[in-house]
């Protein structure tokens, strides 16, 4: 599936419990992450620990297709591989002291639905985060 | 009352092994996708989305 027929079946919304209240179950096989996406979701967004965002189907806006949760960090340079930490350190170069970490994003929970497995949503998923973010 | 906030995932075992294995692929791919027509989709799609 491409990104651009992924994003013709879905809609994308930030996860609120009224959002998921007037969705079906949520799936993904792993109930730690399934609990996640059902209540834990909640504090991580108040603790200001990162945002979850949904994709639900436009023609069936129940289904939540897939869900994850990102939040802002960074790349400590010193534990990457040689030849990176050298890439990294020319972009980093400040003038006189260089950067320690290099920003990232963080892609800390993801989840399909198992109604949608192995479909290729969530590489789409990881194709709409790496673009977008 | 503190509330324990649960830790993040780790990916282990054969999904790890995989993971790692598709990651030094892509990294060592002189082919990498290029991600720039890509980005005007998703921007046209989140501003439909009222992003």
């Amino acid at each position: 599936m491409t990104l651009a027929e992924f994003l013709n079946r879905c809609s994308f919304a930030r996860l609120s419990p009224e959002l998921l209240q007037s969705c079906n179950p949520f799936k993904c096989g792993n109930e730690d992450l399934d609990e996640f996406f059902r209540e834990d979701f909640r504090l991580y967004g108040e603790k200001l620990l990162g945002k979850t965002y949904v994709f639900r189907l436009r023609e069936c806006p129940e289904s939540i297709v897939a869900a994850f949760t990102i939040s802002n960090d960074s790349i400590r340079i010193k534990q990457l591989a040689p030849e990176d930490k050298a890439k990294i350190e020319y972009v980093t170069e400040n003038g006189e002291k260089n950067l320690r970490r290099y920003p990232g994003v963080l892609v800390g929970r993801l989840g399909t639905n198992i109604e949608f497995a192995k479909q290729g949503f969530g590489s789409a998923v990881m194709d709409f985060i790496k673009v977008d973010l | 009352m503190a509330v324990a906030i649960r830790s993040i995932p780790t990916l282990q075992g054969e999904d790890a092994e995989r993971f790692l294995k598709e990651a030094e692929y892509a990294e060592k791919n002189e082919r990498k996708q290029d991600f720039g027509d890509k980005i005007l989709l998703v921007r046209n799609f989140l501003r439909e989305q009222g992003f």
